[in-house]
């Protein structure tokens, strides 16, 4: 392939110096413009992609809730706090969406495709291109159903909220951020090794911590418990979070939360940067010479 | 001879899913059990809190299990958008056999690694775990016949959609997932649903996938009242899906992959 690594700062890590909060924010405004503009050009398509958005999400949370509807509750929380808790994990698929720039939380996708190479020439740092995305017209579906959803949840709780209660769930919110991004990337180090095969780990592992966060988890068996709050954390994207802010686990718990996060975040930088070394070693064989990818 | 040509078509797109050895399986599978396993323990949790579900927890266990071990087959997934999108939907034209055939045979082809590698060693593993997967009558065998082919019938229709909204394959399919995913009842049983949802979900076209089949297979439906629902719908969807996969073929427009 003949390109050497550098350290990740990209191309124009070198010619951009420093990217800090104005630049961050002045290409976010882009990103606005380009999705408003996309909006406008092809209204019909993107008013499906809204729609398709907001199916996916009400469906996905819907056979749940109407099971603790049914029975009044699920393992000992209420309605209204089990729509609180998916509402939550809604929120937290919601934020990802909004900010995910062309697969940007699905990193395999683009390195399986051959896509990564396209970041060479952008005068932006890579991390600055992953991350720095922002898409509030066409994307929000998701962010917008779980808020309205929480709104109708919290309408409804017999507890009075604290003033602590709106800073806090922003930062459960973006702790579940960071560990479904943070394992979607050490998913996808595997991809710079075998692009083919692992072009959509990383939707297979996001897809299932979905769908299984949507399960309160009390009520299950501690064993259970453990294993979707540690080998497989989907309670943390959901269940967990909501229970300390409904006043069911101590506030103190979102500490375990913010290590388990920080610590997939260090796994997924030392293997992604492991796995781009090896990559820019040994190129991509995913394209003939006719352009066609194989 | 016709029979033939379909049996080496399925064979082909089995042996395209085993290629790469049976270990390229084992991710599918352990996601299928990943999927399984939080909905046993909910089934397990609300019957402990003794709520009167209208179906026994034996049932819920055998029909959460029963969509596990066939849910390729209670709800049929082709990869007919995905084909329109990469234009290998093209190429089912050029082959001497009819499209419908071609697919059929090249998805129930792919079922067969999954069901040997996964559903077989499950069924038999059901015991460990003190659930009964037998069926409680036969008539689960045409019920499951009527599902698998209207799911088939479905997956056409949605497939027009696709062509005639034109480059929307990726957002056709994400609707279709959610909607079949709930309307089709494998994974919340219609008996269980509030607002009186029960009494009539059964009767819309999805009611007569998986849930339909699930629902005699268990022994929480009656048969007689299920299997012509289900020839209903069967009719009426393949109906819809040759009249207009005849109309909007000549629309298609794919862009290649």
């Amino acid at each position: 392939m003949g390109i050497r690594s550098d350290g990740g700062r990209g191309a124009g890590g070198r010619r951009a110096g420093g990217f800090g909060p104005r630049r961050a924010l002045a290409v976010m405004a882009m990103y606005a413009r380009m999705d408003l503009g996309a909006l406008l050009r092809d209204t019909k398509f993107m008013v499906i992609a809204v729609v398709s958005d907001i199916c996916s999400d009400v469906s996905a949370i819907f056979g749940v809730f109407l099971i603790a509807w049914r029975f009044g509750g699920i393992g000992g929380l209420d309605r209204y706090e089990v729509l609180f808790m998916l509402a939550f994990g809604g929120i937290v698929n919601g934020v990802i969406a909004v900010m995910d720039r062309g697969n940007a939380s699905f990193p395999s996708r683009i390195i399986g495709r051959g896509q990564w190479e396209h970041m060479f020439i952008m005068p932006l740092p890579y991390w600055a291109q992953m991350a720095v995305g922002f898409f509030p017209f066409t994307c929000s579906g998701r962010l917008v159903s779980g808020a309205a959803l929480m709104a109708v949840a919290v309408a409804n709780l017999p507890m009075a909220l604290p003033w602590w209660w709106a800073p806090m769930l922003l930062a459960n919110v973006l702790i579940g951020v960071a560990v479904v991004v943070g394992l979607s990337y050490l998913v996808s180090s595997l991809a710079f090794y075998a692009p083919t095969q692992c072009e959509e780990i990383a939707s297979s592992l996001r897809y299932s911590l979905e769908y299984t966060a949507t399960f309160p988890l009390s009520g299950m068996p501690g064993f259970m418990r453990s294993a979707l709050l540690s080998a497989f954390p989907a309670g943390l994207i959901a269940w967990f979070p909501s229970m300390a802010l409904l006043g069911r686990h101590p506030l103190s718990s979102g500490l375990y939360s913010a290590a388990f996060a920080a610590a997939v975040a260090m796994a997924a930088s030392f293997f992604f940067r492991k796995g781009f070394r090896h990559y820019v070693r040994r190129g991509i064989n995913r394209y003939m010479p006719g352009g066609h990818r194989n | 001879m016709t029979f033939v040509k379909y049996l080496k078509t399925a064979q082909t797109a089995m042996r395209g899913l085993t290629n790469g050895g049976l270990a390229y399986l084992l991710p599918q599978a352990a996601l299928s059990v990943v999927y399984l396993v939080p909905l046993m323990f909910i089934w397990r949790a609300v019957a402990s809190d003794g709520a009167e579900a209208g179906m026994t927890l034996a049932q819920l266990l055998s029909y959460t299990y029963v969509n596990a071990l066939l849910g390729e087959v209670m709800i049929v997934r082709t990869h007919l958008t995905a084909w329109d999108s990469a234009g290998e939907c093209m190429a089912l034209f050029t082959r001497p056999m009819p499209v419908f055939g071609q697919t059929i045979a090249r998805t129930a082809g792919e079922w067969v690694p999954s069901l040997l590698a996964f559903s077989l060693p499950m069924a038999l593993a059901s015991p460990l775990f003190s659930i009964n997967i037998a069926p409680r009558t036969l008539w689960v065998i045409p019920s499951l016949a009527l599902c698998a082919s209207l799911g088939f019938a479905i997956e056409f229709i949605f497939l027009c959609v696709t062509m005639r909204l034109r480059n929307v394959s990726w957002l056709t399919s994400v609707i279709r997932s959610a909607v079949v995913s709930f309307f089709s009842g494998t994974v919340i049983p219609f008996r269980i649903l509030p607002f009186g949802l029960d009494r009539w979900m059964a009767y819309q076209p999805f009611g007569s996938l998986g849930g339909a089949t699930l629902s005699v297979w268990v022994g929480s439906a009656d048969a007689l009242s299920v299997i012509p629902t289900q020839i209903f719908w069967n009719v009426a969807a393949w109906a819809v899906a040759a009249a207009w996969f005849r109309a909007s073929r000549d629309r298609m427009v794919s862009y290649g992959g």
